[in-house]
């Protein structure tokens, strides 16, 4: 009955989305044959070093694209505070953004109404703020470069993020948020530079987490829980706190005594959350005489 | 005759429920319909399956339709005029209604018709025991492995060269799949056994149909070519 649900839940989440995808798909995609001149696009680059702004430390975003996507990357360049690169089809509108310095801090405002921005960050700042796309998707990678404190990922109507998290990444939290879609995470991480936490929640679709750390130093704690829909869980080596339809937590075994922690939370409204194991579940399992033989007696 | 005694408890209601009937058609159709067939379901969730699952895919197809369209339009602008060629862009916007209604129409003739065909077959050639209408509320839970279909075409419909392959397996796996639900539902329906039921529910309706085609494309044909002859 469980699984039942869950393939349920999924259902209804493909058929929710596709509504969507009805209707955004024409305005958001454009044409199916693309010919030499729909494809014409203009790079827009912006950057921000430490010579534009001496003595800042820490920087604030507030980083809006309506339709798109952005894609989040660190480097081991210092003296980088943030370079973003905007494609975007000939005509659209410009991207607008504004930097204010207060003391030792950057506030950085960007409004862009469409196109797909590379947004690339240095090593010397601590970084915190809230990157949205309206419809569209966001990825990011953590790099051992990252020296975040807290990221809000948003997809406020429809679309994905995808995160992957990488050795001696440093972030305190990282939220994300997708209205109707999906969330991807993989956290290839051994080593994390501090404790970290994040936290995940899909109102309409599903979240994929395709593994959980396990490093001698890390240990890390997951939390699921899915309103209606149900949760796939292939628990492995962790240890398994507790498992219902719709709730799941479980931990590394070297969680309690780890000097670093990493601490998982998600949530699905209506869909289903896969963590530890494929996607697609497997074809139909109750198609034979034996199942039956056992459901009716003759 | 067989006895049949339940040995589940007591389905969920409301809306998980809902969702345990639609996974339960996927993993376990015979569980499924057993359960369906006892508590009496009514024709309605079936009719809001097929609407809703087909006007999804007609409506995706009116977008696909759409999307080509346009881009044709910019060589249109001398020919037509700028005008016009606005006005049939906006005009373009009705056409995944247009499809979605057609496709809704043409699923719930097919749905009406294949459940006739096959009672007919199951009742009377391999003396079934089961009613037409109960036949007709468990067909409609065969639509919902379109739903690999749907996802299908909203994968291609995202890019086309990467994903087509994989909308074709989806859409094989649909079909297949569809197949395995109507033999169960017909075998439940009638009490019949696997092979007679897939007979009933899927080789005589094909028969039927493909002599229905070539009745019209016979028919076609006289009217283009101007006769012909037996």
């Amino acid at each position: 009955m469980r699984a039942n649900t869950i393939i349920g839940g999924m259902i209804i989440a493909i058929l929710l989305a596709s509504v969507i995808f009805t209707f955004a798909s024409p305005i958001l995609l454009g044409p199916l044959i693309k010919f030499e001149e729909d494809r014409a696009k203009v790079t827009r680059t912006y950057s921000f070093t430490s010579d534009d702004a001496p003595g800042v430390d820490y920087v604030n975003l507030n980083f809006t694209v309506k339709a798109g996507g952005i894609d989040i990357n660190f480097t081991d360049d210092s003296s980088l505070i943030y370079r973003f690169v905007f494609k975007q089809d000939e005509g659209a509108t410009k991207p607008s953004i504004e930097n204010i310095t207060v003391d030792s801090k950057l506030f950085v405002n960007v409004m862009a109404e469409s196109g797909d921005v590379k947004v690339t960050f240095g090593n010397n700042y601590i970084y915190n703020g809230t990157l949205r796309v309206s419809l569209g998707g966001i990825t990011a990678k953590l790099s051992n470069y990252s020296n975040i404190e807290f990221f809000d990922l948003a997809t406020v109507y429809a679309g994905g993020v995808s995160v992957d998290v990488e050795d001696d990444a440093a972030f305190d939290h990282l939220n994300m948020r997708v209205n109707a879609g999906g969330i991807m995470m993989h956290i290839g991480a051994k080593t994390l530079k501090k404790n970290s936490s994040i936290f995940a929640r899909v109102e309409l679709g599903g979240i994929v987490v395709d593994s959980i750390p396990k490093g001698t130093s890390l240990g890390s704690r997951l939390k699921a829980f899915a309103d209606i829909g149900g949760i796939y869980l292939n628990p492995g080596n962790y240890t398994v706190i507790s498992q219902t339809v719709n709730r799941v937590e479980i931990e590394t075994e070297n969680y309690p005594t780890a000097p670093i922690k990493l601490e998982i939370e998600i949530f699905t409204g209506l869909g289903g959350t896969t963590i530890n194991q494929p996607f697609f579940p497997a074809f139909p399992t109750s198609f034979s005489q034996e199942i039956t033989a056992g459901y009716f007696i003759e | 005759m067989e006895n049949e005694t339940s040995v589940q408890s007591k389905p969920p209601s409301g809306f998980t429920g809902f969702l345990g009937r639609l996974g339960g058609t996927l993993l376990e159709p015979r569980k499924t319909f057993y359960d369906m067939m006892q508590r009496e379901m009514g024709i309605l969730e079936p009719l809001f399956l097929i609407i809703v699952f087909f006007g999804i895919q007609g409506a995706l197809v009116g977008v696909f339709t759409v999307r080509i369209l346009y881009s044709f339009l910019a060589f249109l602008s001398p020919i037509i005029g700028a005008e016009q060629l606005q006005a049939f862009q906006g005009g373009l916007f009705i056409v995944p209604f247009i499809t979605a209604i057609s496709w809704i129409v043409f699923a719930l003739m097919i749905w009406i018709i294949s459940a006739g065909i096959t009672h007919l077959c199951a009742k009377y050639i391999f003396k079934g025991m089961g009613s037409y209408t109960q036949l007709l509320k468990l067909y409609g839970y065969a639509s919902v492995p379109s739903s690999l279909v749907i996802l299908g075409m909203m994968l291609t419909s995202l890019n086309f060269s990467i994903f087509f392959g994989l909308s074709m397996i989806l859409c094989l796996m649909a079909v297949f799949w569809t197949v395995i639900i109507l033999v169960v539902a017909v075998e439940r329906c009638y009490l019949i056994d696997p092979g007679q039921a897939f007979i009933s529910s899927f080789i005589v309706p094909l028969i039927v149909y493909l002599a229905l085609s070539a009745l019209v494309g016979l028919i076609f044909s006289s009217l283009v070519l101007g006769g012909f002859s037996l």
